[in-house]
């Protein structure tokens, strides 16, 4: 909520179109912005070329103004070099100073402009920091160096890539259901009411300043209360995050962002409640989110007529391959099969990981420790543990392919 | 009816203050977030100000796809146009542009003259100056050559097509993009 008693950071997703603003709308901001900064141009700028060039517009995602424009430097005539410094300030702050990040230039559009005839620029070098073009102009029978105006533009990397979570943005974010008017204005109506009609309702003056200091002091403690019981679980926790990360020891990762390590905590989380088959399937999903599809599990009761690859010694013997000793004993009755779409290729080492180590470490936590684990993939995406058929079952091409060789 | 603070994003001014930033911001009583599930903090909207800010700095004003007539000849036409003010849904003639939409108007061979508005507004009515800088142009042909800006003035841009012998290019197809600024 937005402005007066409550519009305090943190702000609390949710209320009126006219007061608030949803978790929704807060994602698609989050999810556009960081989309829009990863191609916007790093700098777009206008430089003429002299024995002394003259950057004459500069725009940077570090500032507009020449005051933050590269050095511009002559090497020769058509052949300029531009330097920016190895770190630029950004307006993100430590302690109320600036906080600088490294510059880094990836590739450069450039024009030539027009000077009685046509004028190319053309990108000689580049360097995270410096920049060198050559300029040529039409001198009637060749391209020659030629010192002339140019325009370009930069592309790279500065802030750290964004993401979401830099936004406070995350997969599971929800409009906030316990403050849907502002405690401070709950306090201050409570105050009001208790004063009764002997004392002003003005919103101005003394009464009403120390009901506002009051409502906001007590508000702060209805807001430490509510703190507290969203930090007694992982799904909400945020100040004691990292006591759960070490307490149900969960892998992390420097590149995780913190609504990642708060899901996965989540997720194990889950596991103290046991291993029954909704609760195999939310941890899942919690842990996997839009990759997660489904488990599947082996049931029925017909034991004349068991699935396929049930096998044991003497009646109904399987394959020597997966026989430990005394024969094969196999059931599809103790087989969970989690299927997992793949995501498109920036995201997969993402999905890897969740996949290769959240997952593994998810399971082996969740079921019993008798379990063994293994995955597979096919055209349809990532599996666990065999293939999925239409029916559910598992082929026994799946358990050949888990065979390490 | 919301008035925004600042100036539109063609004028460049903005800063991460504009948004809402402070150096200083912090969560009421230095503390955290109360639930991270719904609450967005003080680290949180520090971000997103300072990347909008260093966003509207560079984003491009205009990008522009334009097919010279040179044979009719008549005036070129905008095959897409993408302001900051809206896109273009269809392609138009360049001089019967749609209203906010720049002009076209053909000089010779390969040869155009783009003409903006020196004012735009934005979605909530705030106009701001619109001066050209830094325009970009590229030549679209499957064989060698250049198309080549000129800021004509504040508000206009010429682009002529060359070939690689400096030869005005008949028919030229190009791309033009264009900053803005103070």
């Amino acid at each position: 909520m937005f402005g007066g008693f409550g519009g305090i950071l943190p702000l609390r997703l949710g209320g009126s179109a006219t007061l608030g603003w949803a978790a929704s709308q807060h994602a698609r901001l989050a999810a556009d912005l960081a989309s829009a900064s990863r191609t916007a141009p790093l700098a777009s700028l206008t430089v003429l070329l002299a024995a002394t060039p003259a950057v004459e517009s500069y725009h940077g995602r570090n500032g507009s103004g020449l005051a933050f424009a590269p050095t511009a430097a002559l090497l020769a005539t058509g052949r300029l070099r531009l330097t920016w410094p190895n770190a630029c300030a950004a307006e993100l702050f430590l302690d109320g100073v600036a906080i600088r990040f490294p510059w880094t230039t990836r590739h450069v559009v450039a024009s030539g402009h027009y000077n009685a005839a046509p004028v190319i620029a053309t990108v000689a070098a580049i360097s995270p920091t410096i920049i060198d073009i050559n300029v040529y102009k039409w001198n009637g029978a060749a391209w020659a160096l030629s010192n002339e105006r140019i325009s370009l533009r930069t592309f790279g990397d500065w802030l750290p890539e964004a993401r979401i979570g830099d936004y406070d943005g995350a997969t599971d974010k929800v409009d906030c259901n316990t403050e849907t008017e502002p405690y401070v204005w709950l306090w201050y109506q409570e105050f009001t009411a208790m004063l009764g009609s002997a004392f002003s309702n003005a919103q101005t003056g003394i009464v009403h300043a120390k009901k506002l200091t009051l409502a906001r002091f007590e508000a702060g403690k209805t807001r430490a209360v509510e703190r507290a019981r969203c930090n007694s679980v992982p799904a909400t926790a945020d100040d004691c995050l990292e006591q759960w990360v070490e307490c149900l020891k969960v892998p992390t990762r420097d590149s995780d962002q913190r609504w990642q390590i708060r899901q996965r905590c989540a997720a194990k989380f889950k596991g103290a409640i046991g291993a029954t088959q909704s609760n195999i399937d939310a941890a899942c999903s919690a842990l996997l989110g839009s990759g997660f599809i489904t488990t599947i599990h082996q049931t029925g009761s017909d034991l004349d007529h068991p699935p396929l690859l049930t096998y044991w010694p003497g009646i109904n013997p399987g394959p020597t391959q997966m026989d430990l000793g005394g024969g094969t004993w196999s059931s599809e009755r103790a087989h969970i099969t989690v299927v997992l779409v793949k995501p498109p290729p920036s995201q997969l080492s993402d999905f890897l990981y969740q996949s290769n180590v959240a997952l593994f470490q998810q399971l082996d936590r969740l079921l019993p420790a008798k379990c063994g684990f293994n995955w597979t993939t096919s055209v349809q995406g990532f599996l666990l543990d065999g293939a999925a058929h239409s029916d559910g079952s598992i082929s026994q091409l799946d358990f050949d392919g888990l065979t390490p060789s | 009816m919301t008035t925004p603070t600042g100036s539109p994003a063609w004028v460049r001014s903005s800063a991460f203050d504009t948004y809402g930033g402070d150096a200083n911001k912090s969560n009421y009583q230095s503390q955290g977030v109360v639930n991270p599930r719904t609450d967005v903090g003080a680290e949180g909207f520090s971000r997103l100000v300072a990347d909008v800010a260093a966003l509207v700095r560079t984003a491009e004003f205009c990008s522009m796809l334009v097919q010279c007539d040179d044979v009719t000849p008549g005036p070129p036409t905008v095959l897409n146009c993408r302001l900051m003010t809206g896109v273009a849904a269809t392609s138009y003639v360049g001089n019967a542009p749609p209203s906010g939409f720049p002009s076209v108007a053909r000089n010779g061979n390969g040869d155009v003259s783009v003409t903006f508005a020196g004012s735009y507004s934005d979605e909530y009515g705030v106009a701001g100056t619109f001066i050209v800088k830094d325009p970009v142009a590229n030549l679209v042909a499957s064989s060698g050559g250049v198309s080549v800006p000129e800021r004509v003035s504040s508000a206009v841009i010429r682009v002529r097509s060359f070939d690689l012998s400096a030869v005005a290019v008949s028919n030229a197809k190009f791309t033009l993009t264009v900053g803005s600024g103070s």
